[in-house]
Order: C-alpha cells, then structure tokens, then sequence
C-alpha cells in the first residue's frame, strides 16, 4: 500500500518538449475576504503528449475547478498552466476564446449539443468557428463521424439521438479540430453502464489511434481504468497518482479502488 | 409578506418587465391622449356649429376605434402576462415545494400584475396628458386655426375611460393568471428548464411546395386585387385576394424557414460559415414554432402601414380637393324627380321618360316647377320677397340636363377613333358610364354662374359645343375630346366644336367634380325641353348681401324662406345645412332637397381631415407597437431559452463578438421576415389605390410614404434596437456566470 501515499515527483514539474500541459503551483480561491476557500491549493502535473489521463476525488475536492482553469472557464489566483509552451493564465479574453477553439475540445457530462443544429452540423460548428475552408469541413465531419461510430445519425437532432449516440457526437465535435487537448468533464455521468463503455473505447480509440491528448475528470473508477495515468486529488492538493504501467486494466482499476475506497473511508472518519 | 416578495420579484425582473412595461405605458398614454381629442375644443374660438359638430363627430368615431385599439391592447397585455408567467415557472416550483399554497402564489402573481399594472397607468396617463397638450397643437394646424388662448387641457372623461378600461383588462390578466398558476403541476414546474425542446423541424421538400403554392396564391391574390381596384370592398375579386394573402402568408411562414434552411444547407460555401448555421437553425426553430404568430404580425403591420400611409395621402386629399369647390356662399339644390322612392337606380332608364313619370307620381310639384320654368329664385323670392332680398346678393343657377341623343358610349366610339386614349381608358369611359347620357348645360345659365364667381362669359356660337371639366380624374378625356373636336347631334341639332374649355364649379362641394360636361346654346336647351326632358339637377347659386350678420345668420335666414315653400306634408328638410337629403322624400320636393354651404363644406372637409390623420395615427401607432412588442417579447423568451447554448459557444472558443452579431442578425431577420412581407402586400395595395383612387384625385404618395417610413423606422427600429441591447445583457450575464 506504499503507493498510496506516493507523492508525485518534482521532476515532472520540470517539463519537457513531449509536455501538452503543464499545471503549475495553481491557487484558486473563492469567496471573499473574510470567508476564503481554497478550492485548489498548489497543484502541480505534466500531462504528456498522446497521454489519456483521468483527474480522481471526492465532491469538493476541486477536480472540476482544475478542469475549468485548464480551459480557461475559469481564471486561476495564481500559479500558471502551460499549454503548448505559452502560459494561458496570462491571455486577454479574444485569446482566450482563440485558444478554447484552436487547441481544445471539450466533452461535457450532459453533452451541451445544441439542440437546434443536426449532428451533423454540430460537429461542423467546430470547424466553422474556427474560420476553417467550407469545402474542407464536410469530408473531415463525415470522417470523424465514421470513426467514432456515429455517421448514422448526422442528420439527426439530438432529441432524436440516445445518450451514447450524442456523448460520441459531443466527442467527434470536440476531436474533429484536431486540438492539442480534450477535456472530458463526467462523459459517462449521464450513461447508462452500457453506453458508458462504449463511449470509453470510444475515447481509448480516439487516444490510440487519433494520437488525442485526453484529460478526463471523473468519480467512477471504471471509467478511470480506460486511462494511463490517474491523479487522486483532496481538498485541493495532489494526494496520489496511479499509473497503469503493463498491468491490465483490471489490475488498474482494482488499485484505482483501493485508492478511492480509502479516500472514501477517510472522509467517513473524519466526521 | 406576499407585498413585499411581489415587490422584490418585480424590482428583481424589472428586466423582464421593462418591454411589457414600456408597452403599457405607450398603450395608456396613446389611448388617453386620443381619447381626449373633445376637450380639446375649448382651446379653439370655433365659430360655427358646423365645426363644432365636425369636432364631437371626430371625437365620436375615435371612441368608437378606442373598443377595438383595447381589444388590441387586452390581446397583447394577456400575451405578454403569459411571457412573464412561463418564464418563472420554476420559481412558483421552489414556493410551491416549499410549501405555500398555490391560491398564495396566485396571490403574489396577482399583486405583481395589479403593481406593475399601476405604476404603469399613472406613469401612461401622465405620458398621455403631456401627448394630448401636443396633439393639440396637430389638431390646431389640421383645421388651420390659429391658437391665440393655449392652456393646459385635461380631459376627465378621456381619463376615467382609460382607468375604465385598463382596469377591465388587468382584471382579465387577473382571472388568467390565477387560472394558470393553479393548474400548474409541480414536477412540471421545476423541471421547466430541463424539459427539452423538440425543435420544430419540417420536411424541407414538402417545405418547398408549400412555399411554391404560397407564392401562387399570393400571386393569385395580387392580380385578383388589380382587378378589384380596392375600390369596391364587397366585390368577390376582393374577397378573393384577401382571402389569398391571408392564405399565402400563413402558408409562406410555415414553409419558409424549411425551405431557406432546405436550400442554403446544400450549399456549404455558403451555409458552413462561422456561427451561419447556428443563427439560422436558431432563427428557423423560432419561425416554425411561432408562425401563427408571425402571421398575426404581418397582417397587423400590412394594416398598420397601409392604414397610416392611406389616411396621411387621403386628408391631404381632402385639403387639396376642398379649394376652389365651393366658390359660392351657398347652393340650394334641387334634385329633380329621381324615382318614387328617391333612389337613382329605381329611376327609369331612358332620361326621356322622366317627365312621364314625375307626372303620374308628382304632379303638383311638376307644375309648380313648370309655372316657374324650373326658376328656384322666383319660387323663393315670392314666398317672403324682404327677406330674400336683405339676405341675397346675387344668385345664378344652373339646370344640368341629360343631352337627348348623346351617350358616353357613343362618345366612346367617336374617341376610339382618334387614337388619343388607350384601349384601357375606352373600356373606362364605357364600363363606368357606357349608358349614360353626357349632361349638359344651357350656355347663358353656365354664363350666370361664372359671372357670379367673377369669370368672364363664354362666347358661344349658335351651333356649336364646348365642353365643361373640372374633374381631376375625367381630365384626360376631356382633353382627348377638345383636341378631336368631334361634331355632335343633341336634340336633332348638329354641333360644332368651338374648342372652348371651362373649368367652372357649378356649385358648393367638397371637391371639383364637374366632369364631361356639354356646354351648349339655349336653343338646344329649348329643344330638349320640347322633347319632354326636364332638368336632372338645379343648383341655385347664391351670394349673400353685406348686411353685418354673420354666415351663419345668413344661412338660417335663407332656410326660413326654403322652409316656406316646402309642403309642410312632406317633412324631411330638417336636416339643417350641409346633409345631403336624399331621402325617400328628396324627389318630391322641388324647388330645394337639399344645401351645401362654403362654411359647412370648408367644416366637412378639416373635420374628415382631422379624424382620417388621427384615426390613421391612432391605429397606426397602436398596431405597430402591439406588433413589435410581441415580437420583442418572443424573441427575449426565446434568448433566455436558450443561454445555455450561447454558453456552449463560448466553451467552444466562439468570440463574444461573434455571439453578439449571431444574436443581432437573429433578432433583424426575426423582427424583418414579416415586416419584409406586410411591406411588400402594402406597397402592392398602396400602388393598386394609387393606380384607381388617387391618381385620379391627383394626390402625391412620396409624402405620406416617407412619413409612414419614419413611423415605423422610429417604432419598429426602437424596438428591435431595445431587443438587441436587451438580450445581449441576458446573454452577457450567462457567460459571465459561467
């Protein structure tokens, strides 16, 4: 159980070219003068390059708030996050909006399709937002599509759609701009068990073959078993990492559950 | 409690509230100011009573528009109301989950309207108050009076009406929302937000038909409308065509957006651009959803437009027609045996047999006419010989006959000839008047007339014609005839042209309408007389004595004589100067049915100025901004519908500048597809009016028409301008909130 208290390396801090991010010392703080919460409190990570990692913890444990300062949903108090070699938290809000759409995508728990636009057009916005050649736009939706297994329902709207069917659209729209990075926030929390796995090959499938950077934040440890790496975070601070190495994913996932069945018990004891 | 959550909710959504608000408050202030248009009478020295009766009549009608403007106004209060209801929904779930009853929630809801409905009365009638003393100085200007005593003018009766009859509306809204409130279902309340909307979707290529037959229709309805002319409304060609553009519009609406988004989605050059199909797709769900009532709108602002441009050209019509028509202080008119029932179109057709008649079912009047060889002045001088001549001056008349022997149709065919009129213009003259006989008039009478408006008599030689036209419409053919010069036959004489032109009015009207009109020598007169012809109409033209009394003493005067030699019997001259009385008794009396004095008809003619401007004004002003206000109404709902996917835009990187321009562009083309249309069904109607009512009255459109477009660009712009600013505020505060 040594790893459980592992902490993770200073040496990853330090960076290399392979980064796609790199979150360093950030602070985030809510509330007013008298009534300060930390929501984060100093974290620090390297997420590389092609790496499919999941971010772990408890409610409150400020997962969500680190996934809103990486994209730039939410501003940091201090500390600073580096996307592909230039710090975001310094960007005015034009560069902001430039860099949600030239370098991230986004898949959100309840979707957020727009549900006036087909699928189809759905994944196109993707690409129209980001100002790209009309002609091009259709053959990349039509081949994003086809990859993730959802070219049949391009000319659906998403009322018309399953849960599973619009996730895979939400994640073809958020892979069809090629971005530097995908955020996944809760993708299965809106699935049912058999939906959810379909959609994890789905973003295991977009990691390995497509070469995505995913970043996944997420409270079942199933889902957390699809990834490379797991980071375990508490009351705003790194507690643990877990990386799944040559182990299967079983093997991961029963770690991963130690891990959160002792997360869990703590916080029982400590009321 | 219930007072002060209502008052929290309603300073809390004052945002909610301030397009509602403003509508009420211009609703109000619009009805009050109109309404109080009688009590304006006191800031004018009017004179006569002709005037005076032109003001209550004014008043009269406008009361009478003021039930349909608040029918209009209730309709949009209610509609709003329910805006305001659906879109808090959710909170009436936290009070109701929280355990108040629902008749204290109604309570609140009900407090909320009647506060808002107050603040909105005082604040409308104050408006209002500050309208009317403007409006006065419109009223002032449009009977060309001269404001020399201003003071502040408060009408209670316009006040307590207004009170009246917004109160009636907010106790309906009353009623309505405790209804509402009451059949609310909890689970459905505070799942209001979640509940996800079905968007309306159509089959683009049923879309496509539809539109292509809505186009057909409407086509139809155009051409149906030419022919009509608008000119006789209970026509079937009318009912036609407003059957069709009704029809056509609604079917446009429901197809149009499934056909745009059906064309422009195949073509991704121009479909698949920045946030294109957003804005569209966004746009099309509206239109789909909400057709019926873009239909409503569009068919109140085609009324509107055409309401306001037609009335602003037809008082000018008045103001222009009205000068130089009554030339004379006043005619008595006789308007000799039209039938036994009084109506023209029982009389026989063959003017030759009019005497015949007049003889079997009049014939006291026929000889008294005869005795005095149809002289009205020495009829009423005998009957009180003093008074007739302290009050007259000078008089002339004129007995317009039937020419025997000539109809328009037989001058149609000399005119075809000539190649001067157009195909369509024959078919005019012969379609209107085809069986008519021309009239014409003796020259040494005509000549008595201009002498007595100060003209200089025709020189008429013993066989010849000249023609008498001061009609706009009938000027062309006037024309073509004086230049074609035809020669004619009337009463077995032969006629040469003299090639004179007169433009003399005959008598008071309210407009110059001596139209076609044979100017021939008295013998041909004497003729038609021996052939059995007597007169169709004689004006006795009179202009009184400078004897110090005033018009309207004069007129009185001159009524006391008439009434002397009416047969008591009879009844029916009672109608006081200025009515035509054509009633069943006109035919019987000779020598006067009926009078029109210069006062009554200069009275007549600012009276129908001041209530066709203010009933287009009123009506106008009110459509317009019940309209934009829906449309405001339903496009702000529609933004706080849908802030959730303006944030999806901005997480997917979208720049606010661009979410702002997709909300404008939403907004424009939501507000102008149905101005797009009204526009277009008015500029049809207004050019179709022109073609057959104004032209021929000679009127210009470009003033009317600009001022039509300033209305509506201040109305409907200011609205769409407030729309804009007001959702891009909502939509701000969403991202803002995250």
């Amino acid at each position: 159980m040594a790893e459980v208290f592992a902490r993770p390396t200073a040496a990853h801090a330090a960076g290399g070219s392979r980064d796609a991010l790199q979150v360093m010392a950030v602070r985030k703080t809510f509330g007013s003068r008298d009534n300060l919460t930390n929501a984060l409190n100093g974290v620090t990570f390297n997420v590389e390059d092609g790496e499919f990692m999941a971010i772990m913890g408890p409610s409150g444990s400020g997962k969500t708030t680190l996934l809103n300062c990486i994209s730039t949903i939410d501003r940091v108090t201090s500390g600073s996050i580096v996307v592909g070699g230039r710090d975001i938290t310094s960007f005015s809000r034009g560069e902001l909006a430039r860099f949600r759409r030239e370098e991230l995508g986004f898949i959100f728990q309840d979707f957020n399709l727009l549900d006036t636009l087909t699928g189809y057009e759905n994944i196109a916005l993707a690409l129209t937002i980001k100002g790209a050649p009309a002609r091009e736009i259709p053959e990349k939706v039509r081949a994003m599509a086809r990859t993730l297994g959802v070219d049949a329902v391009l000319n659906k709207y998403p009322y018309q759609m399953s849960g599973g069917q619009k996730q895979r659209v939400a994640a073809a729209r958020a892979m069809v701009g090629d971005p530097k990075l995908i955020l996944a926030d809760e993708p299965t929390g809106a699935l049912d068990s058999r939906a959810s796995a379909v959609m994890l090959e789905i973003m295991e499938l977009m990691n390995r073959e497509l070469g995505a950077t995913i970043i996944m934040v997420t409270h079942d440890s199933f889902a957390a078993s699809f990834t490379d790496r797991v980071l375990f975070l508490r009351d705003g601070a790194l507690f643990n990492e877990l990386r799944c190495g040559d182990s299967s994913r079983e093997e991961f996932f029963t770690r991963i559950m130690e891990v959160t069945t002792f997360l869990s018990g703590e916080v029982g004891h400590g009321i | 409690m219930v007072f002060k959550l209502a008052w929290r909710n309603v300073r809390r959504s004052v945002r909610d509230y301030a397009i509602y608000f403003a509508t009420l408050v211009f609703g109000v202030a619009v009805f009050y100011a109109f309404n109080s248009i009688e009590s304006q009478q006191l800031l004018f020295d009017i004179q006569s009573a002709a005037d005076a009766k032109q003001f209550q009549t004014t008043a009269g009608i406008l009361g009478m528009f003021s039930g349909v403007i608040a029918c209009v106004l209730g309709f949009l209060v209610l509609y709003a109301n329910r805006f305001l209801v659906r879109r808090r929904k959710r909170e009436f779930g936290i009070y109701l989950l929280l355990g108040m009853r629902p008749s204290m929630v109604s309570g609140i809801v009900l407090v909320e309207t009647v506060m808002v409905g107050l603040i909105a009365l005082v604040v409308g009638l104050l408006l209002g108050i500050v309208v009317s003393q403007g409006l006065s100085f419109l009223t002032a200007s449009l009977f060309g009076v001269i404001m020399n005593n201003y003071q502040f003018v408060f009408s209670q009766s316009a006040f307590l009406f207004t009170i009246g009859c917004f109160a009636l509306i907010f106790a309906v809204v009353t009623v309505f929302n405790a209804f509402s409130v009451s059949r609310f279902r909890l689970v459905n309340l505070l799942q209001a937000d979640l509940r996800n909307e079905k968007a309306k979707v159509r089959n683009p290529w049923v879309c496509a038909i539809v539109f292509v037959v809505s186009i057909v229709i409407l086509v139809f309805a155009y051409v149906r409308l030419k022919e009509n002319g608008l000119l006789m409304l209970d026509d079937p060609a009318f009912v036609q065509a407003t059957a069709g553009m009704l029809l056509g519009s609604l079917l446009f609406f429901w197809s149009l957006a499934g056909m745009v988004i059906g064309v422009v989605s195949r073509r991704p050059g121009l479909y698949l651009k920045r946030l294109r199909p957003f804005t569209l797709r966004q746009v099309a769900s509206r239109i789909n959803t909400a057709f019926v009532s873009l239909w409503a709108v569009c068919v109140l602002l085609f009324f509107s437009i055409t309401c306001f441009s037609c009335g602003m050209a037809l008082a000018d019509l008045f103001r222009v027609s009205v000068e130089g028509a009554s030339p004379f202080d006043m005619t008595l008119n006789a308007q000799v045996w039209v039938s036994p029932t009084g109506s023209r179109s029982d009389a026989a057709s063959d003017p030759a047999q009019r005497r015949v008649e007049m003889e079997a079912d009049a014939p006291e009047r026929l000889a008294q006419a005869e005795a005095a060889d149809w002289d009205m002045a020495s009829v009423l001088q005998a009957a009180d010989p003093q008074a007739w001549t302290d009050t007259v001056a000078a008089w002339g008349q004129v007995n317009l006959y039937s020419a025997p022997g000539l109809t328009f149709r037989e001058l149609a065919d000399v005119l075809r000839g000539s190649g001067r009129l157009s195909e369509e213009e024959m078919t005019y003259i012969d379609g209107v008047s085809g069986n008519n006989n021309m009239q014409m008039v003796g020259v040494s009478q005509l000549n008595s007339v201009r002498a007595l408006q100060g003209q200089e008599p025709l020189q008429l030689g013993e066989s010849q014609w000249a023609l008498l036209n001061n009609f706009t419409a009938t000027e062309r053919y006037a024309d073509a005839m004086i230049a074609e010069a035809p020669q004619l036959a009337v009463a077995g004489i032969p006629l040469e042209s003299s090639g004179i032109f007169a433009d003399t009015q005959l008598e008071d009207s309210s407009m110059t309408s001596s139209g076609m009109m044979l100017v021939v020598p008295d013998a041909v007169v004497t003729a038609a007389a021996e052939q059995g012809f007597i007169p169709e109409v004689c004006y006795l033209d009179l202009n009184f004595a400078e004897n110090g009394r005033t018009a309207e003493e004069n007129i009185n005067a001159v009524m006391d004589v008439v009434a002397l030699v009416q047969p008591a019997s009879e009844g029916g001259f009672d109608n006081g100067p200025g009515s035509y009385g054509a009633g069943e008794w006109a035919g019987r009396l000779w020598p006067v049915t009926s009078c029109t004095t210069q006062e009554s008809m200069f009275a007549q003619s600012r009276g129908l100025r001041l209530m066709i401007t203010y009933l287009a004004l009123y009506i106008g002003f009110v459509f317009m901004v019940s309209t934009a206000a829906i449309l405001a109404i339903q496009q702000l709902s529609s933004v706080a519908d849908s802030t959730g996917r303006y944030r999806t835009l901005d997480r997917l990187g979208c720049d606010r500048r661009r979410i702002y321009g997709s909300l404008l562009a939403q907004i424009c083309i939501y507000f102008l597809v149905p101005l797009g249309l009204a526009l277009c069904h008015s500029a049809y109607s207004i050019w179709v009016m022109h073609d057959t009512l104004f032209q021929l009255a000679a009127t210009p459109m470009e003033g009317p028409i600009a001022s039509a477009a300033i209305f509506l660009l201040v109305i409907y712009g200011g609205y769409l301008a407030i729309t804009y600013f007001t959702s891009r505020s909502m939509v701000k505060g969403a991202l803002q909130t995250g």
